[in-house]
């Protein structure tokens, strides 16, 4: 995933989770098929009519069913006649689900681990429209079936679809079918609204990501107005509804700003939204004296060592628009890995972040000296490390876990090295070039796959072929048959760059990253400050009254009030126009009755 | 209405008394006329004449003039016959039965007529021209009595006009452009499905044009009621016969008197024989071989058009019921539609389901006309030998036809041994055998495939009675060309079928839309809107449904089917026939049940029902009888 100014970009690692205990139970399960009888398919196309009609969708809530059940009665009728006819249509994978919504739930989930973007439509557009249609009934006839665990079970059955465009024609009736949702508001269906988003995650073009801004503001939205009721409690729900929706819109926002820079218009609005998550994210998972052992290490000591080490693994996610300081935000991304790594949150993200700080070393003044090489090259070969140890097989840790970007970086970094002249005395090199050598035998050793993994092997191939290699730092290949020889390799490699003084930890390897890390900006960069300290320390004062802080710095984004939307931030931003931001809403929140038409058309 | 309308209703009744007034007189003229002539002619009957008083008898002309009266009434009778028929239809019996007392008065004085000064005898020869030229008179005037009373049977059994639905209106008005385009091919296909409306669409256009005498004079012939080619042409000219145009301002005198026995002349032509004399139980017969001549349909139906002027917006014949007719009488109209009647200045109209004319017409499986026949025979026959890419001519490797033959002839063979073999009943005596050294492996793989392919029951007809001569190579084409052809292929072949007969369609007529079905509901079918009129809820004045409530439903229906169209665009639209059908059920039913339930509902409710009744017509019958 990389990202237009070269680094990777981790889109909207901050997930909604909801009823996570669901996924050892679904496990157990087998995809059921029920067949409706011809008397239930057609009652879902009259109720489909009804709704075209012009009628409220029927049901005993709304009023009509005396209604309802005389059309009924009327139209059955036809089905002696239209009976095969109607089966046809339908018929293609019509089978819905039995049992109440919770089982279906289960069954959904089930269904969807055993589905892939190929097969999953089949599923969607019958079983999982037909499972629909028959809990849409229910709506108001039981209390555990409502528009939001409707729409839950959908989003669910919407998994294999992540990232894929055909999704995207389902988002606004989603929303819409939630928004019409007349009960009183909780901060649960905040959190299906984040699922809906979450759904279009992967899809980099401006129109999806606004759309998925404009989910996270209506989440935001309807949080802030829960909020004004001091009885609403600011618990973990909430922060996590606030935390992911603002920092995932504060992400989105970022990439679509014409000018991504610091003092670009439309950077402060990022900075609100990610200060928003900073100040509401939950603790992460440390123990209080291992954080306080990990900022040590990495020299960013606090009295707060858990608050700083979550302010630091928000922030070092996108740090663009806090700083211009390459050497600040290369060191508050890396660090961010370290976090990462200690919360054991997001450690698929770890090489990802060394890499994207490797890639802020670019920007520094003179990104061809010696030491800010050096610094480059060690960032890559922590990536690997990670890379290597994370991964379950060497194809795992080169393509999932981005560890064949570091490997690229760190050869293109080498040559550069080479070609400045700054190896002096080749022995002290022989580590460093024995990895690049092992990595050009790299290609070879893994299956080539698509053509585009093809294409990065070859281009690590190439880079690797311009490392001038001397005959004792060679490897060859049949000295690398597994990933533990090549993460060996790495070991060696990173001793050799250590800056002295600096001695291998191998016991504890995320202490010694951090470690290494400190030397790397403290020695070899020189650049003993931090300069985001102080605005580490202001979001973690901010950490102490998140609801209050929420409050306030969100609502410009929500006035004004008469207009129900809010001016939302990309508006504020510049990023988009009102008229835009209102077509938008305009579409995304129409209710359209049934979500079953919306699943046929998958 | 206003007081103007009423007023020229007035004046339109008042001088349709008149009419009829001046009918009645003429008619009374002509009988008094007649009863003078043989009161002072031959003073007969003697009993009305010998208590006449001596006064009037003297006022009547001398004698010296018989048969002036007959001639005059006979003349009046004449002009004012057909005015009889349409103003005085229950009294136009008269007709007839004056011009034949008139004709047989008038062979009666013709002698004495003629022969004031009884010098010589001319009974026999004035009588008998007369009585000939008297007679074609009369056959004329019998013809007239039956055209025109067939007419107004025909206008009194007519449907009452309908409103058109708004995609209807678009067919007719398409109809009446296409018609009047002088341009256009003269045969013009209205094509569509069963129940669509397109006899109702040619209908509507008769009832307009009807009253418009500068319009085409339609003639709609039911094909359907025919039972051969020659029934057929009867029929359409009967049917232009009793036209109003062909039979006002005289034109009746033109039609031929001999159509007066034209049934009687073709089944007799059907019915000829030989007649065989000679003794009983004698071989040695005199065989007499008689024909009677037939009508010369073709020359009278030109003459008869060209001649008439009465029609001056052209005639246009609606060839109608096509596809329900027998395919003898099918292929027969399609035939004479192109070879016969279009001619100029007649339009003819052929409403027809695609899928039936082509099983009926252009199917060389069936038995078939031999014109249809030859030209079918004849695409076939270039499809499989007229196709040669130029690099076979004379190289020796281009089937000939009789190889073609042979193979054919072989497949069949080995199908019928193989037949014979597995059927102990069958007796091979039809069996066919190929010629020695013509058996080939092609032949062979074409058999075993063949074989694998096809069903017996293709070998019936074929194999049991072999044909012999054209027949033989007509069979072989048919069945080694057409019948073998994949889809493709014989879509193509079918479509070359119909290229002479069957110009493009003109109109494809449109099934109804939401527009259509809001109509139908709510303003067209005063039935329709009665029932869903009273599943409404009541208007709180009123206690009763309230109209406006009517127009709502119909914005209901039309958005909604909108709607659902958009949604199901797969959805083929039904005929309108099956659809009126469900929609009378379903909103009948609606009102029983709301009467049960003492329920009523919203227009968009109603909405639903018909919304429901239009999807069930679509998915029942959407997909039959040919493309929507």
């Amino acid at each position: 995933m990389s990202g237009p100014d070269g680094g990777i970009h981790p889109d909207e690692d901050a997930r909604v989770r909801k009823e996570p205990e669901q996924a050892s139970i679904i496990s157990q399960f087998a995809l059921p098929i029920y067949r409706p009888t011809q008397a239930e398919q057609y009652a879902g196309r009259v109720r489909e009519m009804w709704v075209s009609a012009g009628n409220e969708p029927p049901g005993p809530d709304s009023g009509d069913s005396g209604a309802w059940d005389l059309v009924m009665a009327t139209v059955s009728s036809n089905i002696s006649l239209i009976g095969a006819a109607l089966a046809d249509p339908i018929s293609q994978a019509d089978a819905g689900l039995p049992g109440d919504a919770r089982t279906v739930q289960l069954l959904v989930s089930a269904a969807a681990e055993q589905l892939t973007a190929e097969t999953a439509p089949l599923f969607i557009s019958g079983t999982l429209a037909s499972t629909v249609e028959r809990l849409q009934q229910d709506i108001g006839r039981t209390e555990e079936v409502t528009r939001e665990r409707i729409t839950d079970i959908v989003v669910q059955g919407l998994e294999p679809l992540r990232g894929n465009q055909r999704v995207v024609p389902l988002i606004p009736p989603l929303l819409g079918y939630l928004d019409a949702d007349r009960r009183p508001r909780r901060i649960g269906i905040y959190q299906t609204v984040g699922l809906v988003a979450q759904l279009m995650t992967g899809l980099d073009d401006r129109q999806s990501r606004l759309m998925r801004i404009f989910i996270y503001h209506y989440a935001l939205m309807g949080v802030w107005h829960l909020l004004q009721e001091p009885t609403v409690p600011f618990d973990n729900a909430a922060r996590q509804v606030l935390s992911v929706a603002a920092g995932n819109a504060g992400n989105n926002l970022w990439v679509i700003l014409p000018d991504r820079v610091l003092g670009a218009g439309g950077a402060d609005v990022v900075r609100t939204l990610r200060t928003i998550l900073a100040a509401t994210v939950r603790d992460l998972p440390v123990q209080e004296n291992r954080a306080a052992e990990l900022l040590s290490a990495l020299g960013l000591e606090h009295s707060k060592p858990r608050a700083a080490l979550t302010v630091l693994d928000e922030l070092g996610t996108l740090a663009g628009p806090w700083t211009e300081d390459a050497a600040d935000m290369a060191r508050i991304e890396s660090s961010s890995a370290v976090t990462a790594l200690a919360a054991e949150s997001a450690v698929h993200q770890v090489p990802a972040r060394l890499f994207n700080a490797a890639v802020s070393l670019q920007r520094l003044a003179e990104p061809d000296a010696p030491g800010s090489l050096r610094a480059r090259m060690l960032l890559y070969t922590l990536g690997m490390r990670w890379a290597f140890n994370l991964g379950a097989d060497l194809p795992d840790a080169l393509f999932r876990l981005d560890g064949l970007d570091c490997a690229a970086g760190f050869l293109r970094a080498l040559r550069q090295y080479q070609e400045e002249g700054h190896i002096q005395q080749q022995q002290q090199w022989t580590s460093v070039l024995g990895l690049a050598s092992a990595l050009s035998q790299v290609p070879r050793l893994v299956p080539r796959g698509s053509p585009a993994l093809a294409a990065r092997l070859r281009n690590l191939a190439d880079s690797a072929e311009r490392v001038r290699i001397p005959g004792a730092a060679s490897v060859t290949a049949m000295n690398l048959r597994e990933l533990g020889e090549l993460t060996d390799v790495t070991e060696a490699a990173i001793d050799a760059l250590r800056p002295s003084g600096n001695t291998p930890q191998l016991q504890d390897l995320l202490l010694d990253t951090a470690t290494v890390l400190r030397g790397a900006f403290e020695e070899t960069l020189s650049q003993a400050r931090f300069g985001l300290s102080d605005m580490v320390d202001s979001a973690i004062e901010l950490r102490n009254h998140p609801r209050e802080e929420f409050l306030k710095a969100y609502q410009p984004f929500i006035e004004p009030a008469a207009s129900g939307l809010g001016t939302g931030p990309p508006v504020a931003a510049g990023a988009a126009s009102a008229d835009e931001w209102q077509t938008m809403a305009s579409i995304m929140l129409r209710d359209p009755g049934s979500l079953v038409p919306a699943l046929r058309q998958v | 209405m206003t007081a103007a309308s009423r007023g020229v209703r007035a004046v339109q009744g008042l001088a349709w008394r008149l009419r009829q007034l001046l009918v009645v007189a003429a008619l009374a003229l002509a009988l008094l006329m007649l009863t003078a002539d043989r009161l002072c002619a031959s003073g007969w009957p003697p009993w009305l004449a010998d208590h006449l008083p001596s006064g009037i008898l003297s006022m009547t002309p001398p004698g010296a003039l018989p048969g002036v009266y007959p001639l005059a009434a006979l003349v009046l009778i004449v002009i004012v016959a057909y005015s009889a028929y349409l103003w005085l239809p229950w009294l136009a019996w008269l007709v007839p039965v004056l011009a034949a007392a008139a004709s047989i008065m008038l062979v009666v004085d013709l002698p004495d007529a003629l022969n004031h000064s009884k010098t010589a005898t001319v009974d026999l020869w004035a009588r008998i021209p007369a009585a000939l030229i008297l007679a074609m008179v009369f056959a004329k005037i019998l013809l007239l009595h039956r055209h025109a009373t067939w007419a107004h049977a025909r206008g009194r059994a007519a449907q009452p006009p309908y409103r058109l639905l708004p995609c209807q209106q678009d067919d007719v008005d398409k109809l009446r452009r296409l018609i009047r385009d002088a341009n256009y091919d003269r045969v013009l296909p209205i094509q569509g499905r069963q129940g669509e409306g397109k006899s109702f669409l040619v209908q509507q256009l008769k009832q307009e044009w009807d009253l418009d005498p500068a319009a085409p004079a339609v003639v709609v012939v039911d094909v359907w009621q025919q039972q051969k080619e020659a029934d057929l042409q009867a029929a359409i000219f009967e049917s232009l016969l009793s036209h109003p145009a062909y039979m006002a301002h005289l034109n009746w005198l033109r039609v031929p008197a001999i159509f007066l026995l034209e049934r009687w002349v073709t089944a007799l032509r059907e019915a000829r024989s030989s007649l065989a004399l000679g003794p009983r139980n004698s071989r040695a017969n005199f065989e007499l071989r008689f024909d009677i001549p037939s009508i010369q349909w073709q020359r009278h139906l030109e003459r008869i058009i060209a001649h008439s002027k009465a029609a001056r917006g052209g005639t246009v014949v609606v060839l109608d019921e096509l596809d329900r007719a027998a395919p003898a009488v099918t292929q027969a109209a399609l035939t004479l539609a192109r070879r016969s009647v279009a001619i100029s200045n007649v339009t003819v109209i052929i409403p027809y389901v695609h899928a039936q004319v082509r099983y009926k017409v252009f199917n060389p499986m069936q038995t078939v006309l031999p014109d249809l026949a030859s030209s079918m025979d004849a695409v076939l026959y270039d499809d499989r030998f007229g196709r040669q890419v130029a690099g076979d001519v004379d190289t020796g490797s281009a089937e000939t036809v009789l190889e073609f033959w042979d193979d054919l002839r072989s497949k069949f063979s080995v199908e019928r041994r193989n037949l014979s073999s597995s059927s102990s009943d069958d007796s091979g005596e039809h069996q066919l055998s190929a010629p020695e050294g013509a058996q080939k492996s092609a032949a062979n793989v074409f058999s075993r495939r063949n074989r694998e392919d096809q069903p017996l029951a293709h070998l019936d007809g074929f194999l049991g009675k072999p044909p012999v001569g054209a027949d033989a190579l007509a069979m072989a084409l048919r069945f080694g060309v057409f019948a073998a052809a994949p889809w493709p292929r014989r879509e193509r072949l079918q479509r070359l079928f119909e290229e002479k007969y069957l110009s493009p369609a003109g109109i494809i007529v449109r099934p109804p839309g939401p527009k259509d079905l809001a109509a139908m509901v709510t303003t067209h079918f005063p039935s329709l809107a009665r029932l869903a009129c009273a599943l409404l809820s009541p208007a709180p004045a009123t206690d009763q449904p309230a109209q406006a409530n009517l127009s709502t439903v119909g914005d209901a229906v039309q958005q909604g089917l909108g709607n659902w169209l958009t949604m199901k665009d797969k959805l083929v639209r039904p005929p309108i026939r099956a659809l009126l059908g469900i929609l009378h059920e379903n909103l009948s039913m609606a009102n029983s049940l709301a009467e049960e339930r003492h329920v009523s509902l919203s227009p968009q409710q109603v909405a639903t029902i018909v919304l429901a009744a239009y999807d069930a017509a679509s998915l029942a019958y959407g997909a039959g009888g040919g493309t929507a």
